[in-house]
């Protein structure tokens, strides 16, 4: 027995050496994930550790600028469930049975959805208030309810392509809704809850609980009543033309960028955004699958979301002659009472260039005058006078190179054309509004720059963020973009433009009281001569004072006209006239105006003789009486109707013998003293909308009323482009 | 027959550092047992348990002359074959090896980790006789042929139960033994050239295809993630999540929500990792280095070659336990199902390391050499 040798001593200090690496070996891997790794691995345990739900933040409201609420949320429950803890309890078709009873959901569906191999499942999204109150009430295990809110919109169709629709995870999907989505969504909150490795919740052993943070409330700086007169008239006329294309229209504040009205027709339901309006392609994309449907139902939702005033792009025409007008002016190349000859053409680069009225040349006028008729060649002659370079600086002052800047997705900048390109041609049919694009907001917020002095603004259709106590937390000052022309040429050219509406082109968007000036536009759309037009008018008011611009489009009218001045202005009038009166802008009647003032029909039933005799004197109406009696048993017009000062009221007394009705007489194509006079020789009243021929009526021509009923006759001048 | 001045040569040192080891491991089977959460200490108190029968064993082996050991290797070696053959037959099969004999009342007892110690004495044994004589008799073709049989033979019974690990653990303790016995370097070449040749014949000719998925995923645990790569990703995850300094003992998430598998037995220096850090799981490593080291010490001043092998024996056992325990936990070896010396929870194995450690304080004590 021998002690360990030497051989041995080496043998084991080579063990010594290999023990000690491998060691150092273990101890570089451990470090190595401990160390090097071990962050992405913490965030890895933590991933697989926990259960996150979402919170979904109460979504802000949208507000019009005088706080009446467009989009609301309202709070809605999503009933979730992790299929682990169902398994787990095992009452799986028990809770599928019940669940599929208050949601009223298929049962086989919810049993897939709960017993499906998968963490979490959400069973069904946005249930009210009171059924989730009676799945609470049942407790069931592995079942939970999230807080979670829904879109509503009171107003359903109104101003739907600016508020926009929010998707099914209540985000912004087009519109203010989505241009303002990180603001209006606020910070969802969570919980997050350890579970065990099979899955399991496990509360206790951690949970936080994280608030979710409400969104904002954005204030717009549409008013809902000026909207509504908008949407009203917009969508009345969009049908009695048919426009094929759509229609759009603007009412924007000059002195600030506001966008007080700014409405799309054909619009849709925003509590039903994704249903397809039009009937047609309803139809047409039910017949279709599978991708084919998704791509077109797409498409169509796009073009039906689409805000036609901010992204479509048209010929402006005859209106931008007040952009040609007014830079004219401004660089002195024109004097409002300069003359000018109008043979019925121009010829520029060896082209004939016609005027619209070439068939019966204006001749001899002024430059007023020239507007007022809306005579191409005077305007070649101006744009010819200050060259392209001038022309198209301008064109680029007034901000049509470029997008306006309003706060809204998708905004576009018009087509002009390249400075290099810019010949005389060009310039010569672009001063007449030719050959080029603009969009709506251009139009109307170069248009707001001529009347309000001469300052080009950002349109803005956000006032101000307000928290949800109403706290302003953000203000959205009005923001000047450049001077473009000055004072004095906006002045001029407001007066110009006034005589437009008062003796020109403009007559139809004539309103008592109001001095409205305006430009009319009609437009071919491309190619030429396939019939199809864009009408639009854009018009402001008080001309002296203007405090509001509105811009009418008619997109592909097919009814019986096509002109702007016809079909356009007169909504422009509309508009304006309601408009002006929402805002209490005081009404100066000229003594002609105050000639031809409506009033109002008095109560008179129950009044004996007498005293019905006096209310109507007071208010200069005229009276008829049927019977003998003393009392006033019946009238017509009824009360509140408004009659034409001089109007004959008729009235009913006992013993009125029955009544022999009128038959309504044809007063079409009549002037307004014409029709008058037919209607009044019936024992018909009238209600005169307009001034011109008459156009349409109501009732119409045949229909047997009793006497003294009011015929509503518009009428239009038809001397217009 | 116990002489005190044997208590001259102790050694403490080996002591302390395995009191210290089975002090951690019983830290860390409290948190994986989940303690904090259920108040109920039954494996830290069946731990401690062992560790006290451990101590009492210990003290009757010291006091026997490891020579005494020596004589009976035969039958104590024969005794060893036979209960590894009995668990194959009326063994219970836990974790798809049969390995354990359930004694009612008793819990269950690995009888392979107790063959290891038999192993050792009567392995050391046999290259002791077989150099009586001559130093490099152990380089006759013949005799390293029978040395090779009394390692295989229960090998073979182990890989039969199956019991991947501790087979690969009595290789290694064969290999090292006759190592430090003296084998010539040309078998130790030829040895490698073989395994290195062989290898790849296995992997792509002989092995099964879930064989080969095996090693595949020991590769990759990706492949695998949540079955056979589970095990793996999931250590990594809690060691490496542990970070510098650990989520704090109790703490640890990847054990107390129960992503990591065996935790108490097989993955504790997962545990360690987890809730304690790069820093304590390098204290265990150093402890395990400097109790390596020491045995290794201990076993060049033993008094006798028979002593030696014993020591060196002990320390490959605890070695390989350790490398392969600790390499698993950190994707360096293949899930085997072996446990961590003295940390790991499971009274077989805590009482037959410490047995081991008996073995080696009993050469140590004797090393001096009789003086008249």
């Amino acid at each position: 027995m021998a002690a360990p040798n030497l051989m041995i001593k080496k043998r084991v200090l080579l063990l010594l050496v290999f023990f000690t690496l491998a060691a150092i070996g273990l101890m570089i891997r451990t470090g190595w994930w401990q160390i090097y790794e071990g962050e992405r691995l913490q965030k890895e345990a933590i991933q697989q550790q926990t259960r996150d739900r979402i919170i979904n933040s109460k979504r802000g409201t949208i507000f019009d600028r005088n706080g009446k609420p467009l989009a609301v949320s309202a709070s809605v429950e999503t009933v979730s469930a992790i299929p682990n803890e169902i398994r787990k309890a095992g009452n799986a078709e028990e809770v599928a049975a019940k669940l599929s009873q208050i949601l009223n959901m298929d049962y086989e569906e919810i049993y897939q959805k709960i017993t499906k191999n998968s963490a979490y499942e959400i069973v069904k999204r946005k249930i009210e208030k009171k059924e989730a109150d009676e799945i609470r009430k049942l407790k069931f295990k592995g079942i939970h309810l999230d807080e979670d809110s829904k879109r509503y919109y009171p107003y359903g169709n109104f101003a739907s392509h600016v508020i926009g629709a929010t998707g099914f995870d209540n985000q912004g999907l087009f519109g203010i809704e989505a241009k303002y989505d990180k603001y209006l969504k606020g910070l969802p909150g969570r919980i997050v809850s350890a579970k065990d490795a099979i899955g399991t919740d496990m509360p206790y052993k951690y949970e936080k609980y994280i608030n979710p943070e409400d969104g904002v409330n954005v204030v717009l700086t549409i008013d809902e009543v000026i909207q509504h007169f908008v949407e009203k008239h917009l969508e009345t006329a969009a049908i009695e033309n048919k426009v094929q294309n759509g229609a759009a229209a603007i009412v924007m504040d000059p002195k600030t960028g506001d966008i007080l009205a700014m409405a799309v027709k054909p619009d849709f339901d925003l509590n039903n955004a994704f249903q397809i309006q039009n009937e047609e392609t309803r139809k047409e994309l039910e017949k279709l699958t599978g991708k084919e449907f998704t791509d077109r139902y797409g498409i169509e939702l796009g073009k039906m979301w689409r805000n036609k005033a901010v992204v479509d792009s048209y010929e402006p025409g005859s209106t931008f002659k007040i952009i040609t007008s007014a830079i004219a002016l401004e660089e002195n190349v024109v004097k409002p009472n300069d003359m000018f000859n109008d043979i019925g053409y121009v010829t520029v680069g060896g082209r004939r260039i016609k005027c619209w009225r070439s068939y019966n040349p204006h001749g001899i006028q002024t430059f007023i005058q020239g507007v007022q008729n809306s005579c191409n060649p005077v305007f070649i002659e101006v744009a010819l006078r200050m060259g392209a370079e001038v022309f198209y600086r301008y064109v680029k002052a007034f901000g049509f190179m470029e997008k306006t800047g309003i706060d809204f997705d998708g905004e576009t900048a018009g087509i002009f054309h390249k400075l290099k390109a810019f010949n005389e041609l060009e310039l010569a049919t672009a001063s007449f509004g030719q050959g080029f694009q603009v969009t709506p907001l251009q139009m109307v917020t170069a248009v707001s720059a001529v009347a309000n002095g001469g300052k080009l603004l950002k349109p803005r259709l956000v006032k101000q963020f307000l928290d949800k106590d109403g706290n302003v937390i953000k203000n959205f000052e009005p923001e000047i973009v450049r001077q473009v022309i000055s004072p004095e040429t906006s002045a001029t050219l407001r007066g110009i433009l006034e005589t437009v509406v008062s003796e020109g082109t403009g007559k139809n968007a004539y309103i008592k009281g109001y001095r409205v000036a305006g430009k009319t536009g009609t437009s071919e759309k491309l190619p030429r001569g396939n019939g199809k037009y864009i009408a639009s008018f854009i018009g402001f008011a008080p001309a002296d004072d203007p405090r509001v611009v509105v811009l009418v489009i008619l997109d592909e009218p097919k009814g019986d006209v096509y002109y702007g001045g016809l079909i356009a202005a007169p909504v422009v009038g509309k508009i304006l006239d309601d408009t002006l009166r929402y805002l209490e802008v005081e009404p100066k009647f000229t003594e002609e105006e105050l000639a031809t003032m409506e009033v109002n029909v008095p109560e008179l039933r129950n009044m004996d003789v007498k005293q019905a005799q006096k209310a109507l004197k007071d208010v200069n109406l005229k009276y008829k009486i049927e019977g003998t009696g003393n009392t006033i048993i019946d009238q017509t017009p009824k009360p509140t109707a408004k009659l034409q000062e001089n109007s004959v009221v008729i009235l009913y007394t006992e013993g009125a013998g029955p009544v022999s009705n009128v038959t309504v007489p044809d007063v079409l194509k009549r002037s307004v003293l014409d029709a008058n006079k037919i209607l009044t020789d019936s024992g018909l009243n009238i209600k005169i909308i307009g001034s011109g021929t008459a156009m349409k009526q109501e009732p119409a021509a045949g229909t047997i009323v009793s006497p003294g009923t009011v015929v509503e006759v518009e009428f239009r001048h038809t001397d217009v482009d | 027959m116990f002489d005190k001045k044997l208590l001259r040569n102790f050694d403490t040192i080996t002591i302390v550092i395995m009191v210290s080891l089975i002090a951690i491991g019983v830290v860390a089977i409290s948190s994986a047992t989940h303690v904090a959460e259920t108040g109920d200490f039954w494996a830290v108190k069946k731990q401690v348990a062992w560790f006290i029968l451990g101590l009492i064993v210990m003290g009757v082996i010291i006091s026997i002359d490891y020579n005494t050991f020596g004589h009976l290797a035969t039958y104590m070696y024969v005794t060893g074959i036979l209960l590894l053959i009995a668990v194959l037959f009326v063994g219970t099969e836990i974790n798809g090896a049969k390995s354990w004999f359930v004694i009612k009342g008793l819990g269950s007892i690995q009888p392979s980790e107790f063959v290891k110690i038999i192993v050792i004495i009567s392995f050391a044994k046999h290259i002791e006789k077989i150099k009586e004589n001559n130093d490099t008799d152990i380089n006759a073709l013949k005799n390293l042929f029978i040395l090779m049989l009394h390692m295989m033979l229960p090998i073979l019974l182990i890989m039969k139960q199956p019991d991947w690990g501790t087979a690969g653990v009595f290789i290694g303790i064969m290999i090292i033994l006759l190592f430090v016995a003296g084998i010539s370097y040309k078998y130790i070449i030829a040895a490698f050239t073989a395994s290195a040749a062989i290898i790849p014949i296995l992997f792509f000719f002989v092995m099964k295809d879930y064989q080969r998925e095996r090693i595949l995923v020991f590769w990759n645990p990706n492949r695998d993630p949540l079955g056979r790569g589970y095990h793996v990703i999931q250590s990594k995850i809690a060691i490496g999540s542990g970070q510098l300094y650990g989520k704090g003992l109790f703490h640890g998430t990847q054990t107390q929500l129960g992503f990591l598998p065996e935790q108490h037995t097989d993955f504790i220096f997962s545990v360690i990792g987890e809730e304690l850090g790069f820093i304590w799981s390098s204290v265990v490593v150093l402890l395990f280095v400097i109790l390596l080291l020491r045995l290794l010490y201990l076993a060049t001043v033993a008094k006798d070659k028979f002593g030696t092998y014993i020591i060196i024996g002990v320390t490959a056992m605890i070695f390989f336990h350790f490398l392969i325990n600790v390499g698993m936990t950190i994707g360096l070896a293949p899930v085997t199902g072996i446990p961590l010396p003295f940390i790991s929870y499971g009274g077989s194995s805590l009482l037959t390391n410490m047995i081991a450690v008996g073995l080696v304080l009993n050469v140590a004590m004797r090393r001096q050499k009789i003086k008249f």
